[in-house]
This record gives C-alpha cells, structure tokens and sequence, in this order.
C-alpha cells in the first residue's frame, strides 16, 4: 500500500512538459536519479567505470524536470517535441 | 471465504461421480490476467467478463485498482461458469493465465494449473526502478534472467508474443493488451465476432479501429504458433550474469580544503562519510563505498577526490558486451 503526503507527480496534467532525455556522453552513472524512483527511468545499455547509465523512457516520462535537478552533471535535457533531441543553448 | 467453495465441490463430486464428464463441464473456466499498472489488465478483465455475462454464464471477478500510477504489480481473476461461487482462483487452478509483462507472469506463474494450463506472455520488460539501484562496478540487474525456451518447458502451453512490438508497429503502443485478448481469444469457445463487439465497448472510441486490428493480429499469431513444431524453435541464449568486479576505492581527501559544510555526508548515497571531531570529513565505512564519485562532484572546494580501480577489466568488457547484447 501506498499512502503519500501530497499528490502524485503523475497525477496532475498540468506538469506535463516535454519528455527529457540523456546525453549519453555526459552521463557518469551516478544513479542519483534512480533514487527519485520515477518509473521513467532505468538502466540503459552502455557502462561507465563498470555502472550503467541511465535511459528515459519517453513514452514514460512527463517532463517533471525532477531528474534533471538533481542530475550531478546536468546530462539530462528536455527534448524538443519536434525533434526529440536534446535541447542545447 | 474459500473454505465454504471447496467443500460444496467435494460435495458435488461425490454425488456426481458416475458423470465426471458432466462435473467438469460445471466447472468454472480461470482465466488470470496479470501485468503492470497501466497496460490495460482491468481492461481485458473487463472485456472477457462481459462477454461471458452476455452468454448467459455466471461470471465472477476480483481485481486490484490504484497501481497504475507508479507502475506496480496488477492482477485480475475472472471466473465464469454455469455456476460460480469464490470471486479468486486458488494456486495451481488458472485455465489460462495471461500476462502482460514479462516478470509479472513469471510471478503468476504457480497460479496456473500445472498439466493443461495456457500461458499467454509479452515479452515486454518492464524493469522497476529499485531493480536499478546497485552503483558498485559490474552490478547485474534484478530482473528475470529466464528465457521464454525456459519457461515454455515448464509450462503445459506457453506462448511468448512481442505483443508490444507488434502494437507499436500496427502504430499505438498500448494496444498490446488487445494483441493479447487476441491469443487468448484463441483458447476459449466464444467467437471472434463476440470478441470484436465486446472490445468496441470497453476501448476509447478514437482507437477502436486500431484495436480491432490489433485483435486479429494477436489471434492469427497464436494460429501460426500453433502449426509450428516446438523443435522449429532455437533456444535463445540466456542473457549472462557479468562477471563480479573487483575494485578499490581510495579517497584522498585534502583536510585542509574541508570547510564542513556537510555536502558530502549529506548526499552519500551509501552513508559512509562523515566529519570527525576536527568537523573534517572522513571515509567512516570503506567496505560500502562503491566509488560513485557523488562527493567528488558534489564537494564545492575540490577537498575530495577518489581514486577508483577497477581490477577485473575484462569483466567490463565481457558487462558491457553482455548488456549490450
């Protein structure tokens, strides 16, 4: 059971923004999104210093921007709804 | 609740011996339907139960509700027969256990009844986020490393369907679950018409013509599956569990730099720095540390810095390949 002490994230469609996705490169495995628990996220494919990097689901994700706060190296970017690479200044 | 069921039935079958045929036929048909929150399980529940309803069947059904928003485990009995008394399958009893994601059907899996029971599976993973959880070099996923050879040998009749896939190709990812009542349509005497008007009921109105495609992509799938010989099948190869790393980790960390502003004891995802009676920070538990590198990112005077070394080098190579694979 799960009780929680405010509204799901997933809930209100009002944080619906554009679905975020890694910069691979950039990404240094330190799992400090996973921790939000966020069904968006897992493991992706390739390894750095022996830990995975992440992958976002986009079909998944609502573009809460949680991960990409507390992303250590700032890897992670909205996509454009366009295109769906990553956006960059 | 299902004390009072099982004793009629011991009943029934004491006084209906001589016609066994005939008790069988009273019998409910089980069908489980299992999967994540969000694909659709009370959906199909919900189909099959009117449909069996609208052909004069008593149908009873016990679902879970409120999982789909975080993505957890979702489950679905439905009951249908001449006469049905317990809303719940016991273990080892479903005619039909179809699930729509890989490891929950899995976990079902003992629900099915172990000498004629159907399995119809995705072969969709969906994997949790705490199966992610592990920073130390080489960690393996905790997911299900069995493969759908393996489980098809354990089961009476099993199927494996990359319904995800064959609904992301008809254009609409979520109709996977209608890919499924497609097979499952296949192992139950109601015709695909019934079928066809029962889904049109219970899908939104925009996707119903994808759907209905979806439905007989699912049924003739099961066809073709049906008249290939179980020996046609390669056995896919189990996905490899990479090799244990070893690694040191050794932090230098300069004490003089160190302002104890606490960042890094704060944000150890392993708990295991802390400031000593100097308010220094220390490496208190070096058998936890993993060497995520969070306190070298995280430390704004650059006081810390760690020095990972990987032994087993190979072993990253042969992860990598592995998890590539």
């Amino acid at each position: 059971m799960i009780i929680s002490n405010r509204p799901c994230v997933l809930d209100p469609m009002k944080i619906k923004g554009p679905a975020l996705t890694i910069v691979n490169e950039n990404c240094n495995a330190c799992q400090s999104c996973m921790n939000l628990g966020c069904p968006a996220l897992t493991w992706g494919t390739d390894t750095f210093e022996g830990r995975h990097k992440v992958k976002i689901d986009a079909s998944l994700c609502i573009g809460c921007t949680l991960c990409a706060q507390v992303c250590t190296v700032d890897c992670i970017k909205p996509t454009s709804p366009l295109t769906s690479t990553p956006v960059t200044q | 609740m299902n004390a009072p069921t099982i004793s009629s039935k011991k009943q029934e079958g004491a006084q209906l011996q001589p016609t066994a045929a005939a008790a069988k036929a009273r019998e409910p048909m089980n069908v489980l339907i299992v999967g994540v929150g969000g694909q659709g399980v009370i959906m199909v529940s919900k189909a099959l139960a009117s449909l069996a309803q609208s052909k004069g069947f008593e149908v009873k059904q016990s679902e879970v509700h409120g999982m789909a928003k975080r993505g957890g485990s979702v489950f679905s009995h439905v009951r249908f027969g001449p006469q049905v008394w317990s809303p719940t399958i016991p273990k080892g009893e479903a005619d039909i256990l179809v699930a729509l994601e890989w490891a929950e059907g899995l976990r079902w899996l003992s629900y099915l009844k172990p000498d004629t029971g159907i399995f119809i599976c995705d072969t969709k993973r969906i994997v949790p986020p705490f199966a992610c959880l592990n920073r130390r070099p080489g960690a393996p996923l905790r997911y299900s490393r069995e493969t759908p050879a393996e489980v098809k040998a354990h089961v009476a009749e099993g199927y494996a369907i990359d319904a995800t896939d064959m609904a992301e190709k008809l254009g609409n990812e979520r109709a996977a679950n209608v890919v499924l009542i497609g097979a499952l349509s296949t192992a139950l005497a109601f015709s695909a018409d019934d079928w066809e008007k029962s889904l049109a009921e219970f899908v939104p109105k925009k996707t119903i013509a994808v759907n209905l495609e979806a439905f007989r992509l699912g049924r003739s799938w099961i066809e073709e599956a049906r008249t290939l010989t179980p020996e046609a099948e390669a056995p896919a190869a189990r996905t490899p569990v990479p090799a244990e790393m070893n690694y040191s980790v050794r932090l230098e960390i300069t004490p003089d730099w160190c302002k104890s502003c606490d960042i890094c004891v704060k944000l150890c995802p392993e708990r295991c720095l802390r400031l000593n009676e100097e308010r220094v920070v220390e490496l208190a538990q070096p058998e936890k540390c993993t060497g995520c590198r969070l306190c070298e990112l995280l430390c704004p005077d650059f006081a810390i810095r760690v020095h990972l070394d990987i032994v087993n080098v190979q072993g990253i190579a042969a992860a990598a390949a592995g998890s590539r694979a």
